[in-house]
């Protein structure tokens, strides 16, 4: 479950690409904060803060901005390349009372007897979107695969162990794991596949 | 089997620049750790195929699965041996994949972190371009 960590954040004057790339040379992340059909604001925070706020689990958080505070959720983080410094954050304002629509991550319990077996455990849905209130994000939804033997599938609508209060939104016909047959050692030769590199065809004459 | 497309629009293509990092397939998609890499370069259908067989054979029986992110989809073409300049541009000779430096070459689903690494590590061994290995952010 989120826990509400208090943030601080300045108003960010600078707006733009090239003034975004001088702060972000300066350990500072640009960010914008939206929602509730209010103004747009762009901020900016200390990149380690940045990091220990993504790293702390928590997906809402109180935002201190100017001596006034703002509760906000991570909407979205934008990362450089490598996944190593985060480039932008997105935060929308919420209400602790206001149901809010989040992608949840999947964690998966116990082993499969299928994968045991010589089964491939195959994982389609890793995140899944839910609807729920703000102060009330789980951290993760724990999906147990002890029972899950080979050739069969979990879907969304078979979830058992789902916070109280917690709606759904993902494809009930959706597959979180599926144990596959392991496919055999020899793969099928496409017969219409050409052999030699210089024999592939050409569309268009160049 | 190498792999290699099907059809394309023109056979021969020019060499060109690699410039900049990649913007796509940059992160683990389909399995939990993935082979990113550090470089650009020219990955070959051959090596892609050498790559493939060496984790296949490291990951068989342990229940992971593997993920080819990358395809070879631009010719490069070479002159016959023994043959004298002019005469035109050559005839395609092998298909090489463009990695830009943070692209995913390869994915595990399944398994272990400490399978995966050394999965990783046998298939680093026939890249040409330096790699390093990266996890399915939390969340």
């Amino acid at each position: 479950m989120s826990t509400i960590e208090k943030l601080t954040a300045a108003v960010r004057s600078s707006i733009g690409s090239t003034a975004s790339r001088r702060l972000r040379s300066e350990g500072i992340v640009p960010a914008n904060i939206y929602g509730h059909k209010q103004t747009p604001q762009a901020v900016q925070m200390q990149a380690d803060i940045v990091h220990a706020m993504i790293h702390s689990g928590s997906k809402v958080f109180d935002l201190e901005i100017d001596n006034s505070l703002e509760k906000v959720l991570i909407k979205d983080i934008q990362w450089d390349t490598f996944s190593k410094h985060v480039m932008h954050i997105d935060f929308l304002r919420v209400d602790p009372t206001e149901r809010v629509k989040v992608e949840v991550p999947v964690t998966l319990r116990g082993t499969a007897p299928g994968a045991l077996q010589g089964g491939i455990l195959e994982q389609p849905m890793h995140t899944i979107e839910v609807e729920c209130l703000a102060v009330e994000i789980p951290e993760s939804i724990t999906v147990r695969i002890g029972s899950l033997q080979l050739g069969e599938s979990l879907h969304v609508n078979e979830l058992t162990e789902l916070p109280a209060g917690l709606t759904v939104l993902s494809p009930e016909d959706s597959v979180i794991v599926h144990i596959a047959h392991e496919a055999p050692a020899v793969e099928p030769v496409e017969e219409d596949a050409p052999e030699d590199p210089a024999d592939v065809p050409a569309t268009a004459e160049g | 089997m190498a792999l290699m497309p099907k059809r394309v629009k023109y056979r021969k293509r020019q060499r060109g620049r690699i410039k900049g990092n990649a913007t796509r397939g940059n992160t683990v998609v389909f399995g939990e750790f993935g082979l990113q890499s550090t470089q650009a370069g020219h990955v070959t259908a051959t090596t892609i195929e050498a790559c493939r067989i060496a984790a296949a054979q490291y990951i068989r029986g342990t229940g992971a699965k593997l993920y080819i992110r990358i395809f070879p989809d631009k010719s490069v073409t070479a002159r016959p041996l023994e043959t004298r300049m002019g005469k035109g541009k050559g005839e395609p000779d092998h298909w090489v994949a463009v990695v830009k430096p943070g692209t995913v070459l390869f994915e595990i689903a399944g398994g272990t972190h400490d399978a995966a690494r050394d999965c990783f590590n046998r298939v680093a061994h026939k890249l040409p371009v330096r790699v390093r290995m990266v996890e399915r952010p939390a969340g």
